[in-house]
């Protein structure tokens, strides 16, 4: 301790107590050389520590997007898995764990919400999320469509409780379920809380939320057929409960089975439902 | 041991020292050769000004994103990060006063990061502040938050306050501080320094890795390979601000355009580099992230990506560039 101090001290002047004298006890020219050492000394160590810095920032810069790329059906590379630990906290909590797959693996479709509701006179009404009229500037209009988007990458389909109870002997099955229903309560949570939100805008009891996939149409619908790119034909009510035998965990039975039910109007809103303004139920 | 065989074993460690040796220095001169604060300054005005716009627009819908009944409440935002290290102060708190006291702090912090003044305090804290909001508003994130987030990390550290800015004329004015003295450090010098160097390099290689996961994760969609990738991606009316579909009369333009779009991601990182190559690359940069401003409608996530390319600009262009405004 007393050791790594007097460095310290050595290092604050130069390093020269290390040579048993003081700045003042040496000639002119060789205090300054004696000076210039010490420097070299403290930069060197300097250096050494900046460097190991970098080593970990230039590992948790690429740990993120590196186990990101590496999922799949099966999960993510051992090896990611690795190169990731060690940074895991830093990256989590700085902001840095990302998998900046920007249009990847290709350009898809947009995710939307419908939300309906009886509203204060009990008529039926609904509004669409995001709205690019309604929401301005164009990143407050951003902000809501990631909002919508990453619900549908957070959907999850729901368990259905008869598949509980037949396989919760198989403890394999038991975890895989018990990881399914996780993710569908996390889910519905974010669903509950989007749809309190939207009801305590519009001074509603209850709010239903659907998902609408707005698919990308084809050259041909464009430039032949002359679709506008909002045509009601390309906007789809996605039902909570799918046939999505990718989605379901191996060993289990699919649930009943559900067509995507095309939207009836324009707005994907059906013709006895009044459509309002996202943002009416803002104070002004 | 014969004589010749200690000298051949001499020898190869000499080799392997003088390798090492080249490789040191190569790596000091890659990461601490001292470098003027021009290029991040004016980083630091554009990262300070997107930071400021971005806070007055959390701060305009605060109840919708972050009051008690918020679309993603306190609960929901917390149970998304439930295992992981992330941790935000607004899932403690929503009343309107501690979320206009944060908002009104952070657009006051990233302003004076814009203009320079107490750059050394206000960058560190505008990061923080912005983490904060980061965490608790995750699923209305996109690469705009990544890409400003990266920025200001890295410009915390470094010394952008030493030129065009308020501290610089604070400095000239109040005259050179004492070296080592606190008024040095708030107001440093505006000489070449190695921390310059490494929030650079850091910038240019994150953006190195950003463009290289992105066109590694593009080459796993067949849309990129057979070149109708820049078509869909025209025809989203979520995204779209500017009608482009006349392209599509084109089949061949779109299908350079994406292959165009693949190639340049994928290999920013290697032909960025090279002064040969340096340039068509940065211009091709500019190209990609102004449509996705103009067309795609967003503005500040183009704006950003091109100021972030910013740092491949050495710090003599902006020396010259102020010669001439001036």
């Amino acid at each position: 301790m007393a050791k790594r101090k007097a460095l310290r001290s050595g290092e604050s002047h130069g390093g020269v107590q290390t040579r048993g004298s003081t700045p003042s006890q040496l000639p002119g020219r060789g205090a300054e050389l004696a000076t210039a050492s010490g420097n070299e000394i403290q930069w060197s160590k300097r250096r050494w520590i900046l460097s190991g810095l970098i080593v970990f920032q230039l590992l948790a810069i690429c740990a993120g997007p590196f186990q990101f790329f590496t999922r799949s059906s099966r999960g993510t590379s051992p090896l990611a898995d690795l190169v990731r630990w060690p940074v895991e906290p830093y990256i989590e909590f700085a902001f840095l764990d990302h998998g900046y797959s920007f249009f990847a693996p290709q350009p898809g479709p947009s995710h939307l919400i419908d939300c309906s509701f009886l509203d204060s006179n009990g008529k039926l009404s609904a509004v669409r999320y995001p709205d690019r009229r309604a929401q301005w500037p164009r990143l407050l209009y951003h902000r809501h469509f990631m909002l919508t988007e990453n619900l549908q990458q957070l959907w999850v389909e729901p368990v259905d409780p008869l598949l509980l109870e037949t396989r919760e002997s198989n403890l394999g099955e038991a975890e895989v379920l018990s990881g399914w229903m996780e993710a569908r309560q996390l889910y519905e949570q974010i669903r509950d809380s989007m749809a309190a939100h939207v009801a305590d805008k519009f001074e509603a009891d209850e709010v239903k939320i659907d998902r609408v996939e707005h698919r990308l149409p084809t050259d041909e619908e464009v430039l032949r057929k002359r679709m506008r790119l909002n045509a009601r034909e390309f906007y789809i009510t996605l039902p909570d409960s799918v046939p999505a035998p990718m989605q379901t965990p191996p060993g289990l039975v699919v649930p009943q089975q559900f067509d995507a039910v095309p939207s009836d109007s324009n707005s994907g809103i059906p013709s006895n439902v009044e459509s309002v303004a996202p943002d009416s139920g803002d104070a002004p | 041991m014969s004589d010749g065989e200690h000298l051949q074993r001499v020898t190869s460690i000499g080799a392997v020292l003088g390798w090492m040796r080249g490789w040191t220095e190569l790596w000091r001169r890659f990461w601490f050769q001292p470098l003027g604060a021009e290029t991040l300054a004016v980083i630091r005005i554009c990262t300070g000004a997107m930071l400021a716009y971005m806070h007055v627009i959390w701060l305009s819908r605060q109840a919708d994103f972050f009051g008690p009944q918020a679309w993603i409440n306190r609960e929901a935002s917390q149970s998304l990060h439930a295992g992981d290290w992330a941790w935000s102060w607004f899932w403690y708190a929503d009343s309107p006063l501690a979320v206009y006291s944060h908002l009104g702090m952070a657009i006051l912090f990233s302003l004076l990061m814009m203009v320079g003044l107490g750059t050394r305090l206000v960058i560190p804290l505008a990061w923080f502040l912005t983490l904060m909001v980061c965490h608790r508003s995750t699923l209305a994130l996109f690469g705009l938050d990544q890409v400003v987030m990266m920025l200001t990390m890295y410009l915390s550290f470094a010394r952008s306050g030493s030129v065009f800015s308020l501290d610089a004329k604070l400095r000239d004015r109040l005259g050179r501080p004492p070296e080592d003295s606190g008024e040095s450090w708030l107001f440093p010098s505006s000489k070449a320094v190695d921390t310059n160097r490494i929030a650079t390099r850091l910038i240019q290689l994150h953006l190195c890795a950003i463009y290289l996961f992105g066109g590694l994760s593009k080459m796993r969609g067949e849309m990129w390979y057979d070149g109708s990738a820049m078509w869909f991606t025209i025809v989203n009316y979520e995204y779209q601000s500017l009608d482009l579909t006349w392209m599509g009369r084109s089949p061949l333009l779109i299908a350079t355009l994406s292959g165009m779009t693949i190639f340049w991601e994928t290999f920013y990182s290697a032909l960025v580099w090279p002064r040969l190559t340096r340039p068509l690359v940065l211009a091709m940069a500019v190209f990609v992230h102004g449509g996705i401003a103009i067309g795609l409608g967003m503005i500040t996530f183009g704006a950003i990506m091109i100021v972030a390319n910013l740092a491949f600009i050495a710090p003599p262009f902006w020396r010259r560039f102020e010669r001439v405004a001036s």
